[in-house]
């Protein structure tokens, strides 16, 4: 199952080096989100800072993350890139298999903004994959959201989302079997004006 | 070369709006400013990280509210970091510490599986405490603020291979 190179934070972090030096920005975690490896790229950045190594650091993340964990990285990461795909707690439920799936993330959300983004000393785009079907219960809930309590956040409204292999082969995902319509990413672009997101540059 | 592929890396830090709420970010990448795990790394803790989980969160609280003050100073011009000691124990010492306690019981995300990685066992998420990367490479795809102009970027994504259901 595993195709990646196994890294402790030492070896990260020059890997981190390494990259930098080569142009690149970004480490790909095999198996997913970041969260589960937090104690290694933890370990990464102090080593980093360690060696006055001037980068900065961003958490690409679907903020599914604990409370405890977001406090560890508040003061470390200079730039936040979460996703925020469901806008009830009953999508998430049936397509990704989490429970209370909006409390937590929008609570993540909520930290990063007022605790680092209001104090202008971190940056944040929120990005948010239009599902086909789903502009009443998840997109539209999303932007309001994002408006009315993250307002200094960048946001980029996602076109790109296809039915990966699983979704043809399962009737559950019936509803995500196709591509999002024309009409769909107008209607959302159109509703990200209305609230006056700053989406355009990012998206 | 990032120029011709993503003409808009550059040009996206000519909207005056974008470039106000990503202040601080331009000004790391173009060495103006330092990172924050710089900062946090002058930040001195209380030496002894054996003491109970509660009592180092209470130390996680207060290094968290000189890291502020000293971040302000610095972004201010008031402090200089180079002229700064480092601390035998900093706040990233602490943040590691914390982050293997966490590790023990895990609840790095709100599954909270509770298991202890450190001893081999696998939660939801079927990690335990190894860590694996692929080949990195270089990456275009990201919104215009983020890929790199020119050749003094700074940047660094800590970031997941996004599947689209069955995980967030
Ligand atoms: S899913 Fe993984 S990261 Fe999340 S709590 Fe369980 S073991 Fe920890």
């Amino acid at each position: 199952m595993i195709d990646g190179v196994e890294v402790d934070g030492e070896k990260l972090a020059s890997l981190a080096r390494h990259l930098k030096r080569e142009g690149a920005r970004n480490i790909n975690y095999v198996g997913g989100d970041p969260t589960p490896s937090a104690h290694v790229i933890l370990e990464a950045i102090r080593n980093l800072a360690r060696t006055e190594t001037n980068i900065t650091q961003l958490w690409n993340s679907n903020f599914y993350c604990s409370k405890e964990l977001m406090n560890l990285l508040l003061d470390v990461m200079d730039f936040w890139l979460p996703d925020f795909k469901y806008g009830t707690d009953e999508c998430a439920e049936r397509l990704s298999k989490v429970k209370r799936y909006f409390e937590v993330v929008s609570r993540n959300h909520k930290l990063a903004h007022d605790e680092t983004v209001v104090e202008g000393n971190s940056g944040m785009i929120i990005r948010h994959l239009v599902m086909p079907g789903h502009l009443d219960c998840c997109t539209k809930p999303i932007l309001d959201w994002i408006a009315e309590n993250t307002p200094l956040a960048l946001v980029n409204v996602m076109s790109q989302y296809h039915p990966d292999h699983l979704v043809p082969k399962n009737p559950e995902y019936k509803d995500i079997n196709r591509r999002v319509t024309a009409k769909e990413m107008k209607e959302a672009y159109e509703y990200a004006d209305k609230l006056g997101l700053l989406w355009r540059p990012v998206s | 070369m990032w120029r011709a592929i993503r003409p808009d890396s550059n040009s996206v830090w000519s909207n005056g709006q974008v470039l106000s709420r990503l202040r601080r970010y331009y000004d790391i990448l173009n060495d103006r400013k330092p990172a924050k795990m710089l900062v946090a790394n002058r930040v001195e803790v209380d030496s002894d990280l054996n003491a109970s989980t509660d009592k180092l969160w209470d130390q996680h609280r207060k290094a968290s509210g000189k890291f502020r003050v000293l971040l302000r100073e610095i972004d201010r011009g008031n402090v200089d970091l180079k002229e700064l000691d480092t601390p035998k124990t900093s706040y990233l010492d602490l943040k590691v510490e914390l982050a293997r306690r966490i590790l023990a019981s895990c609840h790095f995300c709100e599954r909270r599986c509770g298991i202890n990685r450190l001893e081999g066992k696998h939660g939801v998420c079927q990690l335990d405490a190894k860590a694996y990367v692929s080949s990195a490479f270089l990456h275009l795809g990201e919104e215009a603020p983020l890929v790199p102009s020119g050749t003094n970027a700074r940047a660094f994504l800590w970031r997941c291979n996004l599947l689209q259901h069955v995980h967030v």
